[in-house]
C-alpha cells in the first residue's frame, strides 16, 4: 500500500470514527481533497506579482491586477464547467458571489451583509491549465493590511487556522528579503514531518525590474537567480530558484496581436531615437516622436510594463516585419514562466501523491489536537494521533523525500558517486539486486561509523541503510 | 536657487564683507592673532557640516540616488548585491576614497575604484569593512552637506538595521528611499516613524520612477500611508536613471524632470540653509567679540597718547600681568576644567552602566518569556532601541555638562581682572549669545523631549561644533560593534520554533541567550567607556584651546595698544596728528562694523526661528 491510500484510509476511518461531531466534516474534507488535485500557493510580500503570475500560469485574465494592494481574500482556482464564485463562509459552507468578467480581470462583487463572514473565495473557471492543479491566490505577506498577512500565514501554514493547506508552494520574491525566508522556515517547520523544500519553489519575481528594466535584464535576474539557489540558506528551503517577469507572460496568453500593431508603430516613428525616448515611462508618455494616443500609451504600459515596451521596440527595430506571433512566443519565452509550469509538471505533479498525503497527515494531526481537546472526545483525539504518528514514522516516501532534500541541498558532504548512489536508492521502488543492496548496507554502516561525520551526513547514512534494508526486506519476502 | 536660498546667500555676503572689513582693520593694527581666527570664520561661513542619511529598505535604490545626488558614480550600484558598509561622502576638491576597517584606528586612504570594491564587497584586504568614505567635489557637498548611505534594511545577511538606526539621532535629515515598485510595506513604514522620532526632519522619496508605469498611484497611496502615521511630508518622484541619462546626452529637460535637481534645492533650503544660517549667528557673535577687542585697543591708544606714562598704561600693564598669570597652568579656570571633566567622564560612564544593567536585567526578564522563534525579531530590536537610546542619552550627557563648563569657565577668566571695571565681560566672548542659540535648541528638546532629539539640536548647537567629528563614528562603532554579535545571537532561535523545544532544550537555549546578551553589552559597554574617555579628552582639550585664544586676544589687544602708543610718542607732532586722525578714523569703522555684526545677529536669528 502507498502512502497515499494508507493516508487516505487513515482519513475515511477517522470521518467514520468522528462521525457526530462538527470533526467528521473536516475529516471528510481531507479525504476529499486527497482525491482531488495538487494544490499549489502562490504566495509572496505585498506586490511581488502572485495575481499576475497566477493569470499568467492560467493563460487569462482572472485574478485582478493593480498598482495597489488588491488580493484581499484567499482565493483558489478550480477546474469548472463555466465561471462560478463562490465566498466560503466560516462554518465551512458556500454561497454564489456575484462577479464580472473585465479586460481587468475578475472583479468580484461580495454581497453586502455577509461579506464579514466570507472567509476565502473559491473560483471555478473552464482552463485546462487547472485540470491537475488547483492554485490558491493569497494576500501579500508584511502588508500595510495586517489582517491580510495573517490570513496568508494562517491559510498556508496548516495547524495554523483554516483548512486552506497547500500541497506546494511558488514563493515570489524580489530579492530575497528575510521576511521571506522566516515565512518559507514557517512553512517547512510546520508542514511537513521532515522539513524538506521539494514542495516549494521560489520565483524570483518581476525580474525585469530587478536589472531596471534594461534589454539584458533577464540575463541579470538569471544569474541572481543562480546566486541563490547556490545561497545555504535558500537551498534549505526551496528547491529551486527561477526568474520570472510574468507580465510579459500574462500578456503573451492573453492576446497581444493589437498592442504588437501599435508597438511596431512606435518603433518605426522612434527610429534611432528610441532609446532616448524610453528612458522612463514619463518620456514615452510625453514623447513627440510618437503619434500614439495617450491612452494607448498607457495602455501598452499598463500591458507590457517599460522592459516590454523595450523589448518589443528593441525587436521591430531589428526587423520590422516580424510576425506578431514570434513576438508573442519570445515574450512567453522571456518571461520564464514556461520554465515554471514545466516544474510544476516535472517536479511537483510527480509527487503530487506523497506531497496531498504530507498536507492530509497535517491537518489530520490538527484534527486529532482538536478533537483530543475537548474532554467528551479526548480518546478519540489521541488514538487519532497515535494513528497520524505511526503512518509518518512508517512512510517509506518521506524518508525518500528527505534523503533527496539531503543530497540536493548540498548540506551534506558526500561525493559524487555517492550522490548518484544516494539517488538511485531513493528513487526506486523495485527491490534490486540483492548483493548490491547488500554491499551498500556494508558501505553505508562503515560511513556512518566514521568519527568526522557532521550532524547532517550522519542523518542521511542513517536514512540511506534504512532504504537499503527496506530494499533487502522486499526482495527477501 | 530658490528665494531662500537667496536671501541667505546675501546674508551670507554682507557677513563676508564685514569679515573682510574686519581683517584688514585688524591687519593694519598689526593684530595677526585677530587675523587668523577672522580667517577661521570665514571657513565657518561658507561651509557649516550637516550630515543627511539616505534610508531604507535595502534594493530601493539608495546608491543611485545618492550618487546622482553628488553626480559622480561613488557608491556602488548592482542589480544583485546590496551595499553592505556605510558610506560617508563628504565634500573635497577632487574625488579621493578612504576605508575604516574593523580593528583600526584610523581610516586608511585608497583610490575611489578600490573604495566602492570594498564597499560593495564588505571587506578590504582580508578585514571587514566598518565603514567608506568619498572626498567629492558637488554643489550638494559644497552647501556642507555630508551624505551617509547605510546598508538597507532586512537583506539576507543583514544586521544591518541597527548601523542605520544609529546614524538617525546625528542626522540632521533624513532621505527616506522606497522605490516605485510598491507601496510602503508594514515594516518601512515603522521605519519612517522611527527616522521622524529619532530626527526630526524625514524626507520620503519616491525611486526607481522611470521604471514602473503607475508609480503616480503609488505616491497617492503612500501619501496616505504616512498620513495615517501623522505625517504630511510630500512623497517626492526622483529618477535617477533619468538623471543619469539626461545628464549624459545633455538633455536639460530630462535631468529636470528626474526631479534630482529639485530634491537637491529642497536639502539645500531644508537642512544646508539654516545650518548655514547658524553657523553664521556662531561666526557673527565671534566676530563681534574680535571687533570690540580691536576697538578696546584703539581706545586705550588714545588714551595712551594723551597721557604716556598715567594711569591707563599702569592699568594696562597690571591688566596684561594678570592676564598672563591666567594662562599659567596652576590658575583657577585650568583647574576647574581639569577636575570637571575627570567628573564628567567619571558620571557618564556610571550613567551608561547603570543604564546597561537595567536593560540586562529587563532583558533576562524578557528572555523568561519568549517562546518562539518569532519573538526573536521583536527583542533584537529591542536590544538594538534601547542600546542606541542609552549611548544617545551619555553622549546628550556629556554634551550638557560640558556647555555648563564652559559657561563657568568664561565666568571664571571673568572675573579674573578681564576688563571686569568697563562691565565688558563680552570683550572676551558674548555669553548672552550662547544662550540666545541654545535656548532656540531647548524650545526643540522640550517639543519632542527624547533624548536623541537632545543631542540632534546639541550638535548643531555651538557647544558641538567641533564634536560632530567624533560623535558620528563613536556612536556609529559602538553600535555597529554589537550587531554581529545580534546577528550571532539570532542563531539560537533560527529557524526553530521554540514552541516544539522540549523543555530542558528551552532553557538551555534562553541561558545562552542570556549569556549572549550579557557579552554584547560587556562589549557595548567597554567600547564606549573607550568612545567617553576619549570624547572628554578632546572636549577638554579644545576647551582649553578655546579659552587660552580668548585670553591671548585680550593680552595681545593690551600689548598691542602699550606697543603703538610707545611708537607714536616718540614720533613727532605731525605724525601724531595724522595717526590720531587714523585711528579716529578706524574707530568710525569698528563702530560700523560692529552694528552690522549686532543688527545680523538677531536678523539670522528670525529666520531661524
Amino acid at each position: 500500500m502507498t502512502l497515499a491510500d494508507v493516508t487516505r484510509s487513515l482519513a475515511i476511518e477517522a470521518a467514520a470514527q468522528l462521525a457526530g461531531i462538527p470533526a467528521a466534516t473536516d475529516a471528510e474534507a481531507v479525504v476529499a481533497r486527497l482525491d482531488g488535485p495538487l494544490r499549489i500557493a502562490v504566495a509572496g510580500r505585498v506586490k511581488a506579482g502572485k495575481s499576475t503570475l497566477l493569470n499568467a500560469l492560467i493563460r487569462d485574465r482572472v485574478a485582478a491586477t493593480d498598482a495597489g494592494e488588491c488580493t484581499k481574500l484567499i482565493t483558489s482556482y478550480c477546474s469548472g464547467v463555466s465561471y462560478e464564485v463562490r465566498g466560503v463562509l466560516a462554518d465551512g459552507t458556500s454561497i454564489e458571489v456575484d462577479a464580472d468578467r473585465t479586460e481587468a480581470g475578475l472583479i468580484v462583487r461580495l454581497p453586502a451583509d455577509p461579506a464579514g463572514s466570507i472567509r476565502r473565495l473559491e473560483v471555478r473557471w473552464p482552463s485546462s491549465s487547472l485540470d491537475r492543479v488547483t492554485f490558491i491566490d493569497t494576500p501579500g505577506l508584511v502588508s500595510i493590511n495586517t489582517e491580510n498577512s495573517a490570513l496568508t500565514e494562517s491559510a498556508l501554514i496548516p495547524g495554523s487556522g483554516d483548512q486552506t493547506d497547500a500541497d506546494a508552494v511558488l514563493y515570489l520574491m524580489r530579492h530575497v528579503h528575510q521576511r521571506d525566508v522566516s515565512f518559507l522556515e514557517a512553512f517547512m517547520d510546520r508542514t511537513v514531518t521532515l522539513g524538506t523544500p521539494l514542495n516549494a519553489i521560489g520565483l524570483l519575481s518581476r525580474a525585469d525590474e530587478i536589472g531596471a528594466g534594461r534589454l539584458d535584464a533577464m540575463e541579470t535576474a538569471a544569474r541572481i537567480a543562480a546566486r541563490y539557489r547556490g545561497e545555504p540558506t535558500m537551498r534549505q528551503l526551496v528547491a529551486d530558484v527561477i526568474p520570472t517577469a510574468a507580465l510579459l507572460a500574462e500578456t503573451a496568453a492573453t492576446g497581444a496581436d493589437a498592442d504588437l500593431e501599435l508597438l511596431r508603430r512606435a518603433a518605426d516613428e522612434m527610429g534611432d531615437g528610441r532609446r532616448h525616448e524610453l528612458v522612463s515611462v514619463d518620456r514615452f508618455r510625453t514623447s513627440d516622436l510618437v503619434s500614439l494616443s495617450t491612452g494607448e500609451r498607457d495602455h501598452l504600459l499598463a500591458r507590457f510594463g517599460l522592459f516590454g515596451v523595450r523589448v518589443c521596440v528593441e525587436r521591430f527595430a531589428v526587423e520590422p516585419t516580424v510576425s506578431t506571433a514570434r513576438v508573442v512566443d519570445q515574450l512567453y519565452n522571456l518571461s520564464g514562466v514556461g520554465e515554471v509550469r514545466r516544474r510544476i509538471s516535472t517536479h511537483l505533479e510527480p509527487q503530487a501523491a506523497v506531497l496531498k498525503a504530507r498536507t492530509a497527515l497535517a491537518s489530520l494531526r490538527r484534527i486529532g489536537h482538536e478533537v483530543a481537546a475537548s474532554s467528551a472526545s479526548s480518546s478519540l483525539g489521541e488514538r487519532l494521533l497515535a494513528e497520524v504518528e505511526r503512518v509518518e514514522t512508517g512512510a517509506l516516501d518521506f524518508t525518500r523525500l528527505r534523503v533527496l532534500h539531503l543530497v540536493t541541498s548540498g548540506l551534506v558532504t558526500i561525493t559524487p558517486a555517492e550522490a548518484e548512489q544516494v539517488r538511485t536508492v531513493a528513487t526506486s521502488v523495485e527491490s534490486g539486486d540483492r548483493g548490491t543492496t547488500l554491499s551498500g548496507i556494508d558501505q553505508w554502516r562503515a560511513r556512518l561509523e566514521s568519527p568526522i561525520l557532521d550532524a547532517p551526513t550522519a542523518e542521511l547514512c542513517q536514512l540511506v541503510l534504512r532504504l537499503f534494508e527496506h530494499l533487502t526486506w522486499a526482495s527477501a519476502g | 536657487m530658490n528665494a531662500t536660498g537667496e536671501t541667505v546667500a546675501s546674508v551670507g555676503n554682507d557677513l563676508g564683507t564685514v569679515l573682510a572689513g574686519l581683517t584688514a582693520i585688524a591687519a593694519t593694527l598689526g593684530r595677526d592673532d585677530a587675523v587668523q581666527q577672522l580667517a577661521g570664520l570665514q571657513a565657518q561661513v561658507s561651509r557649516a557640516t550637516t550630515y543627511v542619511v539616505v534610508l531604507g529598505e535595502f534594493k530601493q535604490g539608495k546608491s543611485s540616488l545618492l550618487n546622482a545626488l553628488v553626480d559622480a558614480p561613488l557608491c556602488p550600484v548592482d542589480d544583485d548585491v546590496a551595499t553592505c558598509a556605510t558610506t560617508i561622502v563628504r565634500h573635497a576638491d577632487t574625488l579621493e576614497a578612504s576605508v575604516l576597517v574593523s580593528g583600526a584606528e584610523q581610516s586608511q586612504p585608497i583610490p575611489p575604484t578600490a573604495a566602492r570594491a570594498a564597499a560593495l564587497a564588505g571587506h578590504h584586504q582580508g578585514a571587514t569593512v566598518e565603514r567608506v568614505e568619498f572626498g567629492v567635489p558637488s554643489s550638494l557637498t559644497a552647501a556642507g552637506i555630508t551624505l551617509v548611505d547605510t546598508p538597507g534594511v532586512g537583506g539576507l545577511r543583514s544586521g544591518h538595521t541597527l548601523a542605520a538606526a544609529s546614524f538617525l539621532p546625528f542626522a540632521d535629515a533624513v532621505l527616506f528611499v522606497s522605490d516605485a515598485t510598491a507601496e510602503f510595506s508594514a515594516s518601512e513604514l515603522e521605519w519612517f516613524r522611527t527616522a521622524v522620532e529619532r530626527c526630526g526632519i524625514v524626507v520620503p522619496v519616491l525611486t526607481k520612477v522611470d521604471l514602473v508605469p503607475a508609480w503616480r498611484t503609488v505616491l497617492e497611496l503612500d501619501t496616505g500611508h504616512l498620513a495615517t502615521i501623522g505625517s504630511t511630508s510630500s512623497v517626492i518622484a526622483c529618477s535617477a536613471a533619468t538623471y543619469e541619462f539626461g545628464s549624459r546626452v545633455a538633455d536639460d529637460d530630462l535631468v529636470a524632470s528626474s526631479n534630482v535637481p529639485m530634491l537637491r534645492a529642497l536639502l539645500a533650503k531644508r537642512v544646508a540653509d539654516p545650518a548655514r544660517q547658524r553657523a553664521q549667528i556662531r561666526a557673527a557673535v565671534k566676530a563681534r567679540a574680535v571687533a570690540r577687542s580691536l576697538m578696546e585697543q584703539v581706545r586705550n591708544e588714545f588714551a595712551l597718547a594723551a597721557e604716556p606714562d598715567g594711569e591707563q598704561a599702569n592699568r594696562l600693564h597690571d591688566e596684561q600681568r594678570s592676564l598672563q598669570a591666567l594662562r599659567s597652568a596652576g590658575s583657577k579656570w585650568a583647574q576647574v576644567l581639569n577636575d570637571t571633566a575627570g567628573d564628567i567622564a567619571n558620571a557618564s560612564s556610571f550613567q551608561f552602566r547603570a543604564a546597561m544593567r537595567t536593560l540586562g536585567q529587563s532583558l533576562d526578564a524578557r528572555i523568561e518569556t519568549m517562546q518562539s522563534a518569532d519573538d526573536w525579531d521583536g527583542f533584537s530590536s529591542a536590544v538594538q532601541h534601547e542600546m542606541a537610546d542609552a549611548v544617545a542619552a551619555v553622549f546628550a550627557e556629556v554634551d550638557r555638562r560640558f556647555d555648563e563648563l564652559r559657561h563657568r569657565l568664561y565666568e571664571i577668566v571673568g572675573d579674573d581682572g578681564v576688563g571686569v571695571d568697563g562691565g565688558r565681560s563680552g570683550s572676551v566672548v558674548d555669553v548672552s549669545a550662547f544662550f540666545a542659540t541654545t535656548a532656540l535648541d531647548a524650545a526643540e528638546v522640550g517639543r519632542k523631549g527624547s533624548a536623541m532629539q537632545a543631542v540632534r539640536s546639541a550638535q548643531s548647537g555651538l557647544m558641538m561644533f567641533g564634536f560632530l567629528g567624533q560623535l558620528l563614528p563613536a556612536a556609529g562603532a559602538a553600535l555597529l560593534l554589537s550587531s554581529p554579535i545580534t546577528i550571532a545571537l539570532g542563531g539560537y532561535f533560527a529557524g526553530k520554533a521554540l514552541l516544539d523545544v522540549r523543555k530542558r532544550a528551552l532553557s538551555t537555549r534562553r541561558t545562552q541567550l542570556k549569556q549572549g546578551v550579557r557579552k554584547v553589552i560587556d562589549d557595548a559597554q567597554f567600547e564606549l567607556s573607550n568612545r567617553v574617555a576619549e570624547l572628554t579628552r578632546t572636549s577638554t582639550r579644545s576647551l582649553r584651546d578655546e579659552i587660552n585664544e580668548a585670553i591671548t586676544l585680550a593680552i595681545q589687544t593690551r600689548t598691542e595698544a602699550l606697543e603703538q602708543a610707545k611708537q607714536h610718542v616718540a614720533a613727532d607732532t605731525t605724525a601724531r596728528a595724522a595717526r590720531g586722525d587714523e585711528l579716529r578714523r578706524i574707530a568710525e569703522q569698528l563702530k560700523a562694523l560692529d552694528a552690522a555684526l549686532g543688527a545680523s545677529v538677531p536678523a539670522v536669528s528670525r529666520v531661524t526661528s
